[in-house]
């Protein structure tokens, strides 16, 4: 009996290793994962078992894909898309003839749920939304989002936002987040992305993940061929940071780091 | 007699006494012959008689064995005759012989073994022949040892045993005498040590390891010590090589006189290590005497002796080509210093390297056996040097490479008509031996397609030489390499058909070629690119172009034809004061002094507005022709030799100068664009090129693998900064042509 079982272990490994979108998983093992799963991302049963099939029960994946793709897989309840709707009338400045929140606007109903305009969790807010357009919420972004969020009272909105300072502690969340936020600051047609704009997200976002911001920082103001930065630099940047941590002999410069970041190792150790 | 009681008829008894009578008769012949043999075998008086006796006893010897009517007493009278015969030997041995050559030493040991042994041998011949029947029918099939070999062991345990040690004792000191300087008997020491051969019978077993084994330990002894003492003598080092082939000679006429065959080698292996690979590092890096010396002083004779000594050891030429490297390499560099100071002599330049390739060449010919080790080592010498750029002292930008310094060798060369076309060939042959040690070929490339086009368009040059030097390029670097030159070369013979097609064209459709008219067309992708002018061009030359154009666009469809002005040249007719003139200018330059048959004075602005050219252009030209040596224009008001756009200028025509036909410089033409502008661009697109197909046929590889996969591919052609490939790998992700991995980092996938 224990050789069956060794023998189906095995072969269950196998089969996962080759193959990684096999199905042949036991019952067991399935219910370890949602369970794992929800754990991580208090999600419902159903979206669990839906992602995690999707991603061939691979739990990392999985994850990644539901923080990526949020937008995909509602909240175990729907929020009132009516009332969310008036939440919008009430701050939304009647004067504007496009349906959206900005600026004044925006800025009230962002200080309205308690979370500060200036700080970057209000990029986070829009990340949830996944809103398009930087600084600016649309009707049907803020109604369908907070609706996939289960959230449709202010009350709720502001415990939901609260938690979001989390994700600066998350580091999937914070790992989709910050890749969402490369294509929301850049315009459609770009692949890059103004070295300002850049910069500034970085001094908002980066903080507290990347202990050598501000040499980099330097470093980058300094450099005058940059001028541009591309979806590979922003998404490497990050895997830098972690990689390396505040100690840059970590760094290994046969890996496939992009050629800025080797210069700016480079520059580092000159210093 | 141990025979089996027998019933039958044949009375054993009988036959028992028979045997013995024989025997008697035997045991007397055979005694005879060790009596005989003893005495020296001096030929005994009665010889025939001797061999008549031997005759008969070998036919006694058959008759016992075989007319008897049972064959069991055959096969007794057999053994007991082996048996006896071996005491026989036996007795003899232990009395007469062996007290001779016991406890002897020196000479008097080998003399006496020396008759010993050849008296044995004797005994062993005739007592075969005797008892030869013996060894047909009973040592065969009864499992003892033949005739001779059971004599050979007799030997072997009254005598050879007994005195093994000392023998090789002798025969070692007597070899250490010869090594001396003194002479010895050798034949004698031959027939000795065969002793040893014979004495293990059908192996050499024996001889290697009561002979040959204390020989070698004192050879390698022997040289071991020769070997110090020459090489602390004073200047001993320089003599050392030829001592050391002089010995190695010696050892192996030695072995060929005296040893057993097999020797030859052990004995010279064991001489060349102890003399050779011992010393090697001493020999080759000693600073007077060794490799480098030898370079320094250009010795070759002891070069090539080094070379045949230690190429006879294990990797005894790994060190020696080592150095030979190292030091072509510091002659390389001390060539690069010499004509990095000061201007750069680019044909000296050439010229030394090309001279410093020979000077090995020749060497490894004829001293060195054209050994490869050798040829590696000058080529990795040679792309070290080469590559290294030579810092113009002026602090340009531009660094000058090899690859310019050769293109502009060659380009030298072609324009040299005094040079022979065999003188020619050889330089070329040497000159693409040092296009292979450049790495920056694409480069050398874009200088010499540079030069070539200057070549073909404006100077005259052999085109037999041009293809000359093409092939031998395509043969090292293959088609794509050397296609755009060929094409600029095809371009330029078609120009001549072409001519011939358009001026019969014009002949067909009725049209006036005005004067005489000829147009190059060169395809664009070909030669380098040339700056395109918008000139408007004066009626007399624009009517021959459009009728140009239109035979060739009825020629060819869908090409679009540019006119390069800036490449053109017209000889105009020019009426002096003082003489008609047959002026030589460029286009340009004909331009405006065409426009001077229409009006006396002109404004420089206007000329540049009437052909439609910039006004920088105008000025140049305007320039050449009022300010330089012949100044056919003038101006109208006096000033430094400046043109300004408002200047206004009129034929001077008192212009004279002695030639009736002269050619006015002209402006410098404009550059067409830098080669190593050109390369690096294109570099970028081979390295694209080749990250794309790489990635195509592998779909995933890994960060690493992908750098080393191309610049494996692309040092043929020049050589890859890593750099440049990261750049471009992430510029590929970018647009979407490769994707990261998004669990490994390090690894690259291919998007169709």
């Amino acid at each position: 009996k224990n050789l069956n079982r060794d023998n189906r272990s095995r072969s269950r490994t196998e089969t996962r290793l080759t193959e990684e979108r096999s199905t042949v998983m036991s019952s067991y093992s399935q219910r370890r994962a949602i369970s794992d799963f929800k754990n991580i991302t208090s999600a419902s049963d159903a979206i669990a078992r839906k992602v995690l099939q999707a991603s061939g029960w691979n739990l990392e994946r999985a994850v990644d894909d539901y923080y990526a793709n949020r937008h995909k897989y509602p909240a175990a309840k729907l929020g009132d898309k009516k009332k969310i709707a008036k939440i919008f009338d009430k701050y939304m400045d009647e004067e504007e003839s496009t349906d959206e929140l900005f600026g004044e606007a925006l800025f009230n109903f962002l200080s309205g749920i308690d979370v500060d305009p200036e700080e970057s969790v209000s990029l986070a807010v829009c990340w949830k939304l996944n809103c398009t357009e930087m600084g600016r919420i649309t009707r049907d972004e803020f109604v369908n989002g907070f609706s996939m969020l289960g959230l449709d009272s202010v009350k709720a909105m502001k415990t939901e936002m609260a938690k979001l300072k989390s994700i600066f502690n998350n580091p999937r969340e914070f790992k989709a987040f910050y890749q969402w936020l490369f294509t929301y600051c850049t315009e459609d047609k770009r692949k890059t992305m103004d070295k300002e704009i850049a910069v500034s997200m970085w001094e908002q976002t980066l903080p507290s993940v990347f202990p050598l911001l501000k040499d980099w920082l330097e470093f980058v103001n300094e450099n005058e061929q940059l001028k541009f930065v591309s979806k590979d630099l922003w998404n490497q940047l990050l895997e830098f940071a972690r990689d390396v941590g505040d100690d840059i002999s970590k760094y290994d410069e046969d890996g496939a780091w992009p050629v800025v970041i080797d210069d700016f190792v480079e520059w580092y150790n000159d210093k | 007699m141990q025979g089996r009681k027998k019933a039958g008829k044949t009375d054993s008894h009988e036959y028992h006494k028979h045997f013995e009578e024989e025997w008697k008769f035997i045991e007397r012949s055979f005694q005879r012959l060790l009596e005989l043999v003893d005495s020296g075998y001096k030929a005994p008086p009665d010889h025939n008689d001797f061999i008549k006796q031997n005759m008969e006893t070998y036919t006694r010897v058959y008759n016992l064995c075989t007319k008897n009517d049972s064959a069991k007493c055959g096969v007794q009278a057999a053994g007991l005759l082996y048996g006896r015969s071996k005491e026989m030997i036996e007795k003899y041995l232990d009395s007469r012989v062996t007290k001779n050559v016991v406890n002897k030493k020196g000479e008097e040991l080998l003399k006496q073994l020396y008759k010993a042994w050849e008296s044995h041998q004797l005994v062993v011949k005739w007592g075969r022949f005797m008892f030869h029947y013996l060894d047909i029918y009973y040592t065969k099939h009864n499992q003892v040892d033949n005739l001779r070999v059971m004599m050979l062991r007799c030997f072997n345990s009254a005598v050879y045993e007994k005195i093994k040690v000392d023998l090789c004792d002798v025969l070692l000191k007597e070899v250490e005498k010869e090594r001396g300087g003194n002479t010895i008997d050798r034949i004698v020491m031959k027939e000795a040590i065969n002793l040893f051969v014979e004495m293990g019978l059908e192996s050499n077993h024996i001889y290697e390891h009561d002979f040959e084994t204390p020989f070698l330990e004192q050879t390698a002894k022997y040289y071991q010590r020769m070997s110090a003492s020459w090489l602390s003598e004073d200047g001993g080092i320089h003599t050392y090589l030829k001592r050391v082939e002089n010995s190695l000679n010696q050892e192996q006429q030695r072995s060929l006189s005296y040893l057993h065959s097999t020797s030859e080698t052990h004995v010279i292996s064991r001489v060349e290590q102890e003399l050779l690979t011992e010393h090697k590092a001493r020999v080759l890096e000693d600073p007077d005497a060794g490799t480098q010396a030898l370079l320094a002083n250009w010795k070759t004779e002891d070069l090539g002796r080094m070379f045949q000594l230690f190429a006879r050891i294990h990797n005894g030429l790994d060190k020696m080509s080592e150095i030979v490297r190292e030091y072509i390499k510091e002659e390389g560099k001390a060539i690069n210093k010499k004509f990095s100071a000061g201007e750069v002599d680019q044909k000296g330049y050439i010229d030394a390297s090309l001279e410093l390739h020979d000077k090995y060449t020749g060497l490894f010919r004829e001293f060195f056996n054209n050994n490869s080790h050798f040829f590696k080592a000058r080529k990795s010498a040679f792309e070290v040097f080469i590559n290294e750029t030579l810092a113009p002292p002026k602090g340009d930008n531009q660094k000058i490479t090899s690859s310019e310094l050769l293109s502009s060798y060659c380009d030298n060369m072609m324009k040299n008509e005094k040079i022979t076309p065999d003188e020619l060939e050889a330089t070329l042959e040497k000159i693409v031996e040092l296009f292979t040690y450049i790495s920056d070929k694409d480069l050398f490339q874009e200088f010499y397609r540079k030069q070539m086009s200057k070549r073909l368009l404006v100077s005259k040059t052999d085109n037999d030489n041009e293809r000359s030097l093409i092939s031998k390029l395509k043969l090292k670097m293959g088609a794509p390499y050397t296609s755009k030159l060929e094409g600029m070369i095809t371009d330029k013979n078609l120009g001549a058909e072409t001519q011939k097609s358009f001026l019969e064209y014009c002949k067909h459709k009725g049209k006036t070629v005005d004067f005489d008219f000829t147009t190059q067309v060169l395809t664009t992708g070909y030669w380098p690119a040339f700056k395109i002018d918008p000139l408007n061009p004066p009626t007399e030359l624009a009517s021959n172009m459009a009728s140009f154009t239109e035979f060739y666009n009825q020629k060819t469809k869908s090409r679009v034809l540019k006119w390069v002005h800036s490449l053109g040249t017209a000889t105009l007719a020019a009426k002096f004061n003082k003489g008609n003139k047959e002026v030589i200018v460029s286009t340009f330059q004909a331009c405006v002094l065409l426009s001077y048959n229409s009006k006396i004075n002109i404004q420089a602005s206007d000329l540049a507005k009437e052909y439609a050219l910039p006004f920088e252009e105008i000025k140049r030209t305007i320039h050449s022709l009022a300010f330089g040596k012949f100044t056919v224009l003038k101006r109208n008001a006096a000033g430094k030799k400046v043109v300004a756009e408002s200047d206004i200028f009129h034929i001077n025509e008192d212009f004279h100068t002695p030639q009736r036909k002269f050619k006015i410089p002209g402006v410098t033409r404009a550059v067409p664009g830098d080669p190593h502008d050109k390369t690096d661009e294109s570099r970028r697109h081979v390295t694209e090129a080749c990250i794309v197909r790489t990635m195509k046929a592998r779909k995933q590889l890994s960060h690493n693998e992908l750098q080393t996969e191309c610049i494996k591919q692309l040092s043929h052609l020049f050589k890859p900064d890593p750099r440049l490939i990261k750049k471009r790998i992430e510029d590929l992700i970018n647009r979407s042509y490769l994707e990261r991995d998004e669990s490994d980092r390090n690894m690259y996938r291919y998007l169709a």
